[in-house]
C-alpha cells in the first residue's frame, strides 16, 4: 500500500509542471510569450458597419504582433489589484493603396495600450481580441481604432470603424515583420 | 536687508534654478555625449573577415549610423514642439551591409527617449520594428535589436531596411537580430566611414 502511495504521488509531482505548463498557455496571448497573428477582413456585408471614410480605402491586411517591445512594456506593468492580466500588442495595419508612390505603407496602434484578457479574450476597450478554435483570433472594433504611419511631423492616421471585424491565423513572427 | 527683500531675493533665486537653461535639456537628454546636440555625427562598426569567420551567425558585416546637417535641423524642428512620450529627439541614417550582399541598406530613423536612459528607434517607412540605443562608454554606442525579458530569456525583434515595407517581392530586407546580430558597439567615425 505504501508502494503505491508514493507511486501515486511521484506521479502526480511529474504530472503537476506539465499542468501548469498547460494551463498557461492554454490561453490568449500566455505570459511573457511572443506571437503573431496575420489576417484580412471579415465584415459581414449585411451588417450594416460604417465603411472607411477619408479617404474610402480598404483594409488588405491586419497583423496583430506581440514582440519584445510589447513584452518589455508588459514587464513594467504593476500587477493589478483585481488580479487581471494586461497584455500589450502591436496592430498593424496595410490599405488597399499602401502600393501607391508616396502612400503610408502601413500603419499601426498607439504603442502604450493595454488589454485585460480572460483565457479567450483580450479587451482594449475600444477593440477585443476573441479566441477561436482552430488558432484563430477576431478582432473586433467595439467603437472603433485610429492607426498611424509615416514620419513624425507628416504622420497621416485612418481610421478601423466600430463594427469591423478581422480574422487573423497564428503565424511564425516572420509574417508580422 | 529686511525680511521681505530677502525672500523676495531667495525667490528670484529659486526661479533662476528651476529654468532649465537653453543646453541643460540636451545636456540631460540619453547619449547627449555621443550623439551632440547641433552637431552631425557618424558612427561605424565594420567587420573584416576574419572577425565575420569567428562569428559564423552574424549576418551583419558593417553597420552605420550617421546625423547629418538635415538630421541636426530636423532635431531642432522637433525641440521647438510641445514634448511628448514618444517625440522624437534624435534624427538619423541607418546604414547595413549584409554577408554576402554588396549593397548597402539604409533606413531613416527617428528615435525617442525611453525610460530606461536609451533611445528607441523606428523607422517613418514600415511600422513595427525597432531599435535601442545605448550608451557604449566614452563616443560609442551600442545599437541593440531584440532584447532580454526579467526571466533571462532573450525575444528577438528587427528593423526594416528598405521603403518597401512588405511590398517587395521575396520579403522585406531586415536588421533581425537572429542568433548573432544583438549587439553591436559603434564607435565614432569620419563622416566619410558612414557613406
Amino acid at each position: 500500500m505504501k508502494a503505491l502511495t508514493s507511486t501515486l504521488v511521484v506521479a502526480a509531482m511529474l504530472a503537476l509542471p506539465a499542468a501548469a505548463v498547460r494551463a498557461e498557455t492554454d490561453v490568449l496571448f500566455p505570459p511573457a510569450t511572443a506571437g503573431c497573428y496575420v489576417g484580412a477582413e471579415v465584415t459581414p456585408i449585411t451588417a450594416g458597419v460604417a465603411p472607411y471614410r477619408k479617404p474610402a480605402v480598404p483594409v488588405t491586411s491586419v497583423r496583430l504582433e506581440r514582440s519584445y517591445p510589447q513584452l518589455a512594456h508588459e514587464e513594467e506593468q504593476p500587477p493589478r489589484a483585481d488580479g487581471g492580466r494586461m497584455i500589450n500588442l502591436a496592430v498593424s495595419v496595410t490599405f488597399a493603396d499602401a502600393g501607391k508612390p508616396g502612400a503610408v505603407k502601413r500603419y499601426s496602434s498607439g504603442r502604450w495600450e493595454l488589454l485585460q484578457c480572460t483565457a479567450d479574450l483580450c479587451d482594449a476597450g475600444n477593440y477585443k481580441v476573441e479566441r477561436e478554435a482552430g488558432g484563430t483570433v477576431l478582432l473586433r472594433m467595439t467603437g472603433g481604432m485610429y492607426v498611424g504611419g509615416g514620419p513624425y511631423l507628416e504622420t497621416a492616421h485612418r481610421r478601423l470603424p466600430d463594427g469591423h471585424v478581422y480574422r487573423l491565423v497564428a503565424s511564425p513572427m516572420a509574417a508580422c515583420r | 536687508m529686511s525680511s521681505i527683500e530677502a525672500r523676495r531675493l531667495l525667490a528670484m533665486l529659486a526661479i533662476v534654478a528651476a529654468m532649465p537653461s537653453s543646453t541643460s535639456a540636451a545636456e540631460t537628454r540619453a547619449l547627449a555625449d555621443a550623439l551632440r546636440s547641433g552637431r552631425p555625427s557618424c558612427h561605424a562598426r565594420i567587420f573584416d573577415a576574419t572577425e565575420l569567420a569567428s562569428h559564423p551567425n552574424q549576418r551583419v558585416a558593417a553597420i552605420m549610423i550617421e546625423r547629418t546637417a538635415q538630421d541636426v535641423a530636423t532635431e531642432r524642428k522637433w525641440g521647438k514642439l510641445e514634448q511628448f512620450d514618444g517625440t522624437p529627439v534624435i534624427s538619423a541614417t541607418l546604414r547595413v551591409r549584409l554577408r554576402g550582399d554588396p549593397a548597402k541598406h539604409s533606413a531613416r530613423l527617428e528615435c525617442a527617449e525611453s525610460d530606461e536612459g536609451a533611445l528607441v528607434c523606428t523607422t517613418p517607412a514600415c511600422a513595427g520594428g525597432e531599435i535601442y540605443l545605448g550608451s557604449g562608454g566614452s563616443d560609442a554606442i551600442n545599437v541593440s535589436i531584440g532584447g532580454t525579458l526579467k526571466d533571462g530569456r532573450f525575444i528577438g525583434h528587427y528593423i526594416h531596411l528598405d521603403e518597401s515595407c512588405e511590398a517587395r517581392p521575396g520579403g522585406p530586407i531586415l536588421l533581425e537580430s537572429g542568433d548573432g546580430d544583438r549587439r553591436f558597439t559603434l564607435t565614432a567615425a569620419p563622416k566619410e566611414a558612414c557613406r
